[in-house]
């Protein structure tokens, strides 16, 4: 019976593996370097500014065409990424970036995010705290 | 064809003003009574009200669906949502693309809901089933009230139209046809476990009989919520044409708020019964999901939210605001002032117990929760606080809820071998060892291939895990009854059988961990290029080689399209035609300036070779973009496992519920 699950586990693993070797050997073949890669890297954290909830990629404003021009055209003059993201957040406010910096206004859902994860975890160990001496 | 027109408008005022009727009669016998011999004669009036309540708004929702089917235009939710252009399945689609139609669904789903409870073990249930049907039908009056005076569905035009607007572009897809009723459905079912845990603390009076019918509703919730945001999440992989299948966007956070106190509560409840935890805990998570789908449905329709999912601007919103005022403070309030809980010695024995793994894994749930809750809320914050609005987006979610769901799925992996009590740390060990070694082989030979992140690698590694634990589990319930002379399927199947509530629960838990992994590879792994290409040009990308050959055009003369085309293109691998691709975009006579994509993807277990169009010039020079995802079919896999899993739970019948009765 062990044998039977041994075998149908290693099974499993391997499929896993081979699937992970077929998905990396996918990746590890990207090309870093290009600039088309990098400028969709850039779009990525970038948001449309016109619009509400939509992400630059996926923007089809003649606007948004225009910034996805300009990066790659920054990209070939040899600027940084953090540079271009930086002249865009500068050119359209912080807005345009999909991030949220904790800072200023933004720090109330930094704090609140950080409650919500620091008030439970103090609940479960308080609780099983009270547990414990109750049964004790 | 205005005159029959005016004449169903009618019918349907009738039909609502019916309903309403029924719905406050049945209020006001659920009120007034007193004693017990009166509940009983007064149960069976308002069973026969609810029928009526029922039969009522099944007729409304004929009517609107045969004005609809007929092209009625004498109807302004016709003119606004339908055309004589469009297939008859997507006129009946129109019926759910409106405020007032999706209202109407919402209302006969909870009457739906009121008419199964108060007809279901009415013997043993009797007095907590009147006190929810009562607030059912409450309810029910609450959601008739804008149906019937702010947002009819039957309101007549003031001239004469003979052609509508047509269903709103994005929604022509057939996955339209079955992903808003189901979640329209699941938000509405979330009626019943807030009735029942409402009744009972109304009633102070709770018995181990409301289990039963608690946990069985809050399943069905739960099956039909994730079952609409799973095929939410596979329309807008195929349809919206960005290669993601979940924006975070608010209306997305509201659909799945509600699902959290629904796992919470039944991971919970197992502790109220064990150990005696969280009884009014319990009955207030009973109430949280029907809350938060009331939020959602008031962020949708109050203008509050730009989403492709939210309605217009409408005065329906102030409305649903109070409605969550009321829905959120009585409960609260009226817990706050006591419940039946008698005193009781927890029986809590060691910290190495399956109730050590659900209080953690319930508290992590709580955390993603508010995180989402907070993320959702804060646009509107930020624009009442400082008068701009801050928009929280993907990157936000993926940076906080990203890790903590990967936290999750590590303690949910460690609890499964956990015993309730306790557990002996050799027999722990035995039972986790060779999963806990495999896990981490397949985590450091993704390492080794190239896998990186921190909280990547633990998502992968407590997924796989998570997999592996809960097959084992599995594997020993089914091998430990190869004593009993039985065929192979029977044996399989005995301990689904045996205890559906614990196998069902690690059918779903192995269905997310599947889910997870789908979604750490396709998001982390992806990789993706633009190209601009001329007709029969040919370009690589990974290990494909893509044949441009030129643009393709169609005139379907169907559901408002004007024209759908695209370019098409050779998938070559390895010299071999592998599939032919024809992604593009369809162009509406509603709105010829908004094209919706036409998104092509040839998929297999590995991976998804995902293309769309980004546009073409006179020349046919088209942009193209090409996304290859790793995994994503596993995701859709471990959706599936998961639905399976819910529906085993729901064939187990309570056991506090057996020993009682």
């Amino acid at each position: 019976m062990k044998t039977k699950m041994f075998r149908h586990t290693f099974l499993f693993t391997l499929m896993i593996c081979i699937s992970l070797s077929a998905v990396t050997n996918v990746s590890a073949q990207t090309p870093e370097t290009s600039i088309e890669i990098q400028a969709l890297a850039i779009e990525d954290q970038l948001r449309c500014p016109v619009c509400v909830n939509e992400g630059l990629t996926t923007c089809a404003l003649a606007l948004c065409n225009d910034i996805k021009n300009s990066i790659r055209t920054q990209l070939a003059n040899g600027r940084s990424p953090d540079n271009i993201l930086l002249f865009f957040e500068e050119s359209y406010g912080t807005q345009i970036r999909s991030s949220l910096a904790p800072r200023g206004f933004n720090l109330w859902l930094w704090s609140w995010t950080a409650g919500s994860i620091i008030i439970p975890i103090t609940a479960i160990f308080l609780l099983i705290k009270r547990l414990r001496s109750e049964t004790n | 064809m205005p005159e029959i027109g005016n004449i169903l408008g009618i019918a349907g005022h009738i039909t609502l003003g019916v309903a309403v009727t029924s719905s406050v009669l049945c209020v006001l016998l659920g009120i007034s009574s007193k004693s017990m011999i009166e509940l009983a004669v007064i149960y069976r009036r308002q069973q026969n009200l609810v029928i009526l309540i029922f039969i009522s708004l099944v007729a409304s929702l004929t009517i609107l669906a045969y004005s609809l089917a007929t092209d009625q235009f004498a109807l302004k939710y016709v003119v606004e949502h339908s055309s004589t252009q469009m297939e008859i399945w997507y006129k009946i689609a129109s019926l759910y693309s409106g405020q007032a139609g999706s209202l109407l669904i919402w209302t006969l789903a909870i009457s739906l809901g009121t008419l199964l409870l108060s007809r279901t073990r009415t013997a043993v249930f009797q007095y907590r089933g009147l006190n929810a049907v009562t607030i059912l039908a409450f309810m029910i009056l609450a959601f008739l009230f804008p149906l019937t005076f702010l947002s009819s569905p039957f309101e007549l035009t003031n001239q004469v139209f003979t052609e509508g607007i047509g269903l709103n572009p994005l929604l022509v897809d057939p996955t339209m046809l079955i992903h808003p009723p189901m979640l329209l459905l699941g938000l509405a079912s979330t009626a019943i476990p807030f009735a029942i845990s409402l009744g009972i603390i109304i009633s102070r009076t709770a018995n181990s009989e409301w289990s039963q019918s608690l946990r069985r509703w809050t399943l069905i919730s739960l099956l039909l919520l994730s079952a609409g945001n799973f095929l939410g999440a596979w329309w807008a992989y195929t349809v919206l044409g960005w290669g993601g299948y979940w924006g975070w966007d608010p209306v997305e956070n509201c659909a799945i708020l509600p699902l959290i106190p629904l796992a919470v509560l039944l991971h919970s409840k197992p502790l109220q019964e064990r150990i005696g935890l969280f009884y009014s805990w319990n009955l207030m998570l009973g109430c949280l999901p029907f809350i938060l789908a009331i939020f959602g449905t008031f962020n949708v329709r109050s203008g509050l939210i730009t989403s492709v999912h939210s309605f217009a601007e409408s005065d329906i919103g102030p409305y649903f605001l109070g409605l969550l005022a009321i829905s959120l403070l009585v409960p609260a309030i009226l817990l706050s002032l006591g419940t039946s809980e008698k005193p009781v010695k927890h029986n809590y024995d060691s910290v190495l117990s399956r109730e050590t793994g659900l209080i953690i894994n319930n508290f992590l749930l709580l955390s993603i929760g508010l995180v989402i809750l907070g993320g959702t809320l804060f646009p509107v914050a930020s624009e009442l606080a400082n008068g701009a609005r801050i928009v929280v987006g993907p990157l936000f979610f993926a940076d906080t809820v990203g890790p903590l769901l990967a936290i999750l799925l590590f303690f949910m992996a460690f609890t499964a071998p956990l015993a309730w009590t306790k557990t002996l740390k050799q027999n722990y060990i035995a039972h986790i060892k060779f999963p806990l070694s495999l896990a981490l082989l397949v985590s450091a030979f993704a390492l080794l291939l190239g896998a990186s992140g921190l909280i990547n690698i633990l998502a992968i590694f407590s997924s796989v895990f998570g997999v592996l634990i809960h097959s084992f589990e599995i594997y020993r319930a089914v091998t430990r009854s190869t004593e009993i002379k039985s065929s192979p399927y029977n044996r399989m199947l005995r301990p689904f059988k045996q205890n559906p509530r614990r196998y069902g629960g690690y059918v779903t838990h192995i269905g997310l961990a599947i889910m997870a992994i789908g979604i750490v590879f396709s998001t982390a792994y992806e990789s993706r290029n633009r190209f601009t290409v001329e007709p029969g040009e040919s370009f690589s990308f990974e290990n494909y080689l893509f044949e441009y050959q030129g643009l393709w055009g169609q005139k379907p003369e169907k559901n408002g399209i004007e024209i759908e085309a695209g370019t098409e293109l050779t998938l070559i691998k390895n010299n071999q035609t592998v599939n032919v691709l024809r992604p593009g975009r369809r162009f509406f006579y509603s709105a010829p300036n908004q094209p919706v994509a036409i998104v092509d993807i040839d998929s297999n277990l590995i991976r998804d070779v995902y293309v769309f169009t980004q546009g073409w010039d006179e020349k046919q020079v088209a942009e193209i973009q090409i996304l290859i995802k790793p995994l994503v079919q596993w995701l859709w896999i471990g959706a599936g496992l998961y639905i399976a899993g819910v529906l085993v739970s729901l064939s187990a019948r309570d056991r506090s519920i057996l020993r009682n009765s």
